[in-house]
């Protein structure tokens, strides 16, 4: 029996016997559920076919030709490919890093400091002892690329910080070629403005592994 | 031991008239002697103990004659049918310790004639060949310890069934407390917070070669407090019944760093001494009173150097505990 059911029957008991109705319908309420979604980062990429074999393609469908789309052997399977990123951009030109993966950690530079994706945070160190002095650095792979120039850039992140260790926020806007010190949630016009947008974060100080920051957000123009 | 077994062993001088009867015996043997002892566990100052025996004999008169050469305490008569019983003892001899120190046997007298004061106010003299314990009345016989303030002393008095101690609790009374806006579970040397500004700004970050990793840096700081930055980080109370002197140690000491804490106060001016990996005196603290300290550290010529972001030399780090005590003045 419905709870529906059960109030009907309860009214037309009352009904019955003839006392004055007081019964109410119990009134159901649905709540409202709210799931805000976070739009991040869109990268957009080209990829070339390489040296692949490919059935049907003009040039890459003959296997054992030395003149594939890359100038090598035509072969089975994905060969020679060449992944290009074209364009990184940003919904509301904010960017934003969660530390849950490595996806903007750049692989090909010095990262001394802990991007730690189980604890959502980049660290100092992975280290505890906070009776020395660490000096340590991360680097952000391009986080905006697009033909748009940026001369102003505005980070934020959420810093916990041990005794009086520092943390420093670095900006390139022409891909790494001329970095600029900028002060956290301080609006900074950039020396060298530029369309391929680089963070580095700096770390100095004892606090170890519990000297980090979360959320970081960078708001360029 | 009855009386009339005494008088049966008694034995003469070949040359004399005085009945000399030997016998390494205890109080409690005798007839008609009972005896209660208090003894002051805990010594004055950490340093001087006493006991008193209360001594009362319905059949004895029991006189001393002292001779410091005794090894060890002896009854004898010098009258076989006396009803006085002469104990030749050393004034020193009559309480053995382990380990050994000084102890002497003294007498309660009036004020005036008193050298030293028990721990009852009763003034205190040395004892002299006659003085006797009188026979129908409650005799005081004091004993007097003298010991090093951080020894236990385990005694007992040859003629006396019972084996006390005395000690000193000036550790035990010494209570250390950190400020609570201290993370108490870390170690303190951690908790110094030097400012990093100092040799990051020595770095000119704008420079290419530095900002591959390729730098060095050195610094001297003094003065370095804990973060939070607190009025005090200690706070010693003394909770017992005797005044003490706090003192302060490092487990280890280097040339890169230096501890100070809060010293005498000298014209409401605090001075700071330099704590080493010796015993080093801070302050007195007089019993059931608190006193707050603060300490600072000083880095001297820390540096590190990095090639392409990975330490390739640094300052070993300024672990060390710091850890008080107390010694009697």
């Amino acid at each position: 029996m419905t709870i529906q059911e059960m109030s009907d029957n309860a009214q037309n008991t009352k009904d019955n016997i003839g006392a004055r109705d007081s019964t109410r319908n119990p009134i159901l309420k649905r709540n409202s559920e709210l799931i805000q979604l976070e739009e991040n980062s869109t990268i957009i990429s080209t990829n070339t076919i390489g040296n692949s074999f490919i059935l049907g393609h003009s040039v890459n469908g003959v296997l054992g030709t030395a003149n594939g789309m890359n100038g090598s052997q035509i072969q089975l399977g994905e060969q020679g490919r060449t992944l290009t990123v074209v364009r990184i951009v940003n919904p509301n030109n904010t960017f934003r890093e969660h530390f849950r993966d490595t996806v903007f950690r750049d692989g090909t530079s010095v990262n001394t400091a802990d991007w730690n994706t189980t604890l959502y945070r980049l660290a100092m160190t992975t280290d505890t002892d906070q009776t020395t002095v660490y000096n340590t650095i991360a680097t952000l792979s391009s986080i905006f690329y697009n033909e748009v120039t940026v001369s102003k850039v505005l980070i934020n992140a959420k810093e916990t910080k041990h005794g009086n260790d520092i943390i420093r926020y670095m900006v390139s806007a022409d891909g790494g070629s001329n970095w600029q010190e900028i002060t956290k949630a301080t609006d900074t016009l950039l020396e060298n403005p530029g369309q391929d947008l680089r963070i580095q974060v700096i770390f100095m100080g004892s606090g170890a592994n519990e000297t980090y920051l979360e959320n970081l957000q960078v708001k360029y123009s | 031991m009855r009386w009339q077994d005494i008088n049966k062993k008694v034995y003469f001088y070949a040359g004399g008239t005085t009945g000399v009867f030997v016998l390494i015996w205890m109080f409690i043997a005798l007839v008609g002697v009972n005896y209660d002892y208090t003894n002051w566990e805990q010594c004055v100052q950490g340093r001087e103990c006493y006991a008193r025996f209360d001594v009362k004999t319905t059949y004895w008169r029991i006189c001393l004659n002292i001779d410091d050469s005794a090894t060890v305490p002896q009854f004898f008569k010098k009258q076989s049918r006396s009803r006085t019983l002469w104990l030749n003892t050393s004034r020193y001899g009559l309480v053995t310790t382990t380990p050994t120190i000084k102890t002497e046997l003294m007498f309660g007298t009036y004020k005036s004639r008193g050298i030293d004061t028990a721990p009852d106010n009763k003034p205190l003299r040395e004892v002299q060949t006659g003085d006797c314990i009188e026979r129908g009345q409650t005799n005081y016989l004091y004993v007097r310890g003298l010991k090093e303030p951080e020894q236990e002393i385990i005694w007992k008095a040859d003629l006396f069934d019972i084996d006390p101690i005395w000690i000193s609790y000036p550790a035990g009374n010494l209570t250390v407390n950190i400020n609570s806006d201290l993370n108490e579970s870390q170690l303190i040397s951690a908790q110094f917070a030097p400012d990093f500004s100092i040799p990051f700004d020595q770095l000119n970050w704008s420079n290419h070669t530095i900002l591959l990793g390729n730098f060095s840096w050195n610094f001297s700081e003094t003065n370095i407090s804990v973060k939070p930055t607190v009025d005090w980080m200690y706070n010693m109370s003394n909770n017992g019944t005797i005044n003490f002197t706090v003192t302060a140690r490092l487990n280890q000491t280097a040339d890169h760093f230096r501890v100070h804490c809060d010293s005498q106060i000298v014209n409401n001016y605090i001075i700071q001494k330099n704590v080493s990996i010796a015993w080093t005196t801070l302050f007195n603290l007089s019993n059931s009173t608190s006193r707050t300290i603060n300490c600072t550290m000083d880095l001297l010529n820390y540096s590190q150097v990095y090639i392409n972001w990975t330490l390739e030399y640094s300052t070993p780090s300024w672990d060390f505990n710091l850890t008080f005590n107390v010694t009697s003045p």
